[in-house]
């Protein structure tokens, strides 16, 4: 085990320590995630369910899993095996694409179900009857057919029930002597900066339709997330948006989840500059990870890329100077010409630096590291 | 190895020289719990392993583990090995009179090699080391030293980050070793509430409880860094 501190005292990884790390790795901190997930759930003002897919690393979850306590949400049999003894706080299912094993599996770890369509809700009955329990069971509602919500065209996806669905799973779980414990909608990543205050409004108008109806007998309301990595720096009216909770719901318990927003500062993506070679004067570093590991920093999905510019730890000391300096394209080590991490301006790289990439927290799984039988990231925690 | 204090030494309790003169003195219980991660700055691969459950059946007899835990996960498996070797070492060379170590180990770190230190012949690695004591007593063993401990690695394992060492059945001339342990030890500086009490021999019979009362009357605590 590698002993050495490599965080200083701003937890930073900046510590010569650092070279010790085998790379390509990603380097992911507790602290942080405790400290942004308290962060938010305090700014939202309302519960906040963590999802699992945002960062599936168990031993980042056994370090901080007991802090979500409002609950975790859960997409797949393979997630729910990342917690099942593990995560005493409240399971959330939630995936288009439910079976009858995930169901039962689910149902035997009381967590909540939430159907996303009518032959969802038959499957999750069926089984329930069969096994004879209780059920915990929640609708996912498309957020574009939320009454009176008006979304941009954008917002429609194939998630969740419409308004007619919803209804009408109402009544077949009424038809069941059973209950529907709560609403869900999600409006898609990234999408709250635009989208919170309808989605809470078209919610809002929604659990006034359902509340009446004998079998709605809501603990809950989620109205999803799509908070962004940076939430802290964007124009969005917290006390605004909670005082429009507050008007809309009253004393009903919200919920809100995220992912990036809780795990994104949370994980840096480290790699090891392989050698430096020029073509027609243009710099390239060439580095022993990149979008094999490290999908999302490619870009690949972005119309304007930003610059990435990692910070660099010079393997020969003492640092070489800015003044020696050359622009330098970082990339990674396959054979795909979209594989460009970031750009280097201040510093000469040279065979043996590191690269620390921050903001790499979430959703790294989200990589084809299969290609080209690249090794695996290696994954450490930080104490 | 790089343990950070978390309270300085002189935090302990100190051992006056009227308990080693005490009628039935026979050891002494040094306990304490983390309170935060002993190796706060360092890195350590990700080590856990997720079970292979697939049918519902397993998913219920695991859910039978799951508890609301009073303390958080603080240690990696290989850092719970490195802080319990650096006890093993650090006994050995402050009190080099120990003759055995019993000392408490549990899984699941299945996937973590244990070390050499902790595999030596004179280490006994059980879950219960309190129950080698009647035998070591019946066999006339001179400086044991017994290690229980909860610390937690996995949040699936009980425990509330504690660690008791008994040192029992100390000769004369394992004092000044001990007081020089409990001066130095690196180990003992990473707990927090640290207290030291003497044992009598009248009380070897119920170590546990009183562990257990050492422990409860400290409050539970910790964070997740």
């Amino acid at each position: 085990m590698n002993a050495a501190p490599i965080l200083d005292d701003a937890r930073e990884l900046v510590a010569p320590g650092a070279f010790e790390l085998e790379t390509p790795c990603y380097v992911f901190d507790p602290v942080v995630v405790a400290r942004d997930h308290a962060a938010l759930k305090e700014t939202l003002g309302t519960g906040l369910v963590v999802s699992v897919k945002a960062n599936p690393v168990l031993d980042l979850l056994a370090r901080c899993g007991h802090l979500f306590t409002d609950g975790i949400e859960i997409a797949s049999l393979g997630e729910l095996n990342l917690t099942v003894g593990r995560a005493a706080v409240p399971r959330f299912i939630t995936t288009p694409a439910m079976t009858s094993n995930l169901v039962a599996s689910a149902i035997a770890c009381r967590a909540t179900l939430v159907a996303d369509s009518l032959s969802q809700l038959e499957m999750i009955l069926k089984i329930a009857e069969a096994r004879r329990v209780e059920v915990r069971i929640a609708l996912r509602v498309n957020t574009a057919c939320l009454p009176g919500a008006h979304l941009p065209p954008s917002a429609q996806d194939h998630f969740g029930m419409d308004l007619t669905d919803t209804l009408a799973a109402l009544e077949r779980v009424h038809q069941e002597g059973m209950y529907i414990d709560g609403l869900h909608t999600f409006a898609g990543s990234n999408t709250f900066l635009s989208n919170h205050r309808l989605v809470a409004s078209g919610m809002a108008a929604l659990v006034e339709q359902v509340s009446g109806h004998s079998a709605a007998r809501l603990a809950f309301v989620s109205l999803g997330g799509g908070i962004p990595a940076d939430w802290r720096n964007t124009s969005i009216d917290w006390p605004g948006y909670r005082a429009h909770l507050s008007s809309l719901f009253g004393q009903m318990p919200l919920l809100h989840e995220a992912g990036r927003a809780v795990f994104s500062a949370c994980g840096r993506f480290v790699v090891r500059v392989l050698g430096v070679k020029q073509i027609d004067g243009r710099q390239i570093a060439v580095c022993d990870g990149g979008m094999a590991h490290s999908f999302l920093l490619a870009q690949t999905e972005n119309v304007l890329k930003r610059v990435i510019t990692p910070r660099v730890l010079d393997a020969a000391l003492p640092s070489r100077t800015a003044a020696a300096a050359k622009p330098t394209v970082v990339i990674g080590n396959s054979c795909n010409r979209a594989d460009v991490l970031g750009r280097v301006q201040e510093h000469r790289l040279s065979e043996g630096d590191l690269l620390i990439f921050e903001g790499c927290g979430s959703y790294h799984t989200y990589s084809p590291n299969g290609f080209l039988n690249l090794k695996s990231p290696r994954i450490y925690v930080a104490s | 190895m790089s343990i950070l204090a978390s309270t300085p030494l002189h935090e302990t309790n100190t051992f006056a020289e009227s308990d080693w003169q005490a009628p039935g003195f026979c050891g002494l219980q040094i306990s304490g719990v983390l309170s935060g991660s002993p190796f706060s700055g360092t890195c350590h691969p990700a080590e856990l392993g997720v079970m292979p459950l697939v049918r519902p059946l397993e998913y219920a007899e695991v859910m039978r583990f799951e508890r609301q835990a009073p303390v958080p996960v603080l240690l990696s498996p290989s850092q719970r090995y490195l802080l319990l070797k650096t006890l093993v070492v650090e006994m050995r060379q402050y009190v080099p009179s120990i003759s055995v170590f019993g000392l408490r180990l549990f899984g699941p770190d299945f996937n973590v090699q244990l070390p050499r230190e902790l595999l030596a012949s004179d280490v006994f690695i059980t879950h219960a080391p309190q129950d080698l004591l009647p035998a070591l007593l019946d066999s006339g063993t001179r400086n044991v030293v017994l290690v229980h401990h909860g610390l937690r690695a996995d949040p699936i394992e009980r425990g509330e980050n504690e660690l008791v060492i008994w040192a029992l059945m100390l000769s004369p001339e394992s004092r000044e070793g001990i007081e020089s342990f409990l001066s130095n030890s690196v180990v003992l500086r990473a707990l927090a509430r640290r207290r030291v009490r003497p044992i009598l021999r009248e009380e070897l019979a119920r170590l546990s409880e009183i562990a257990q009362i050492a422990i409860q009357s400290v409050e539970v605590c910790g964070s997740v860094g």
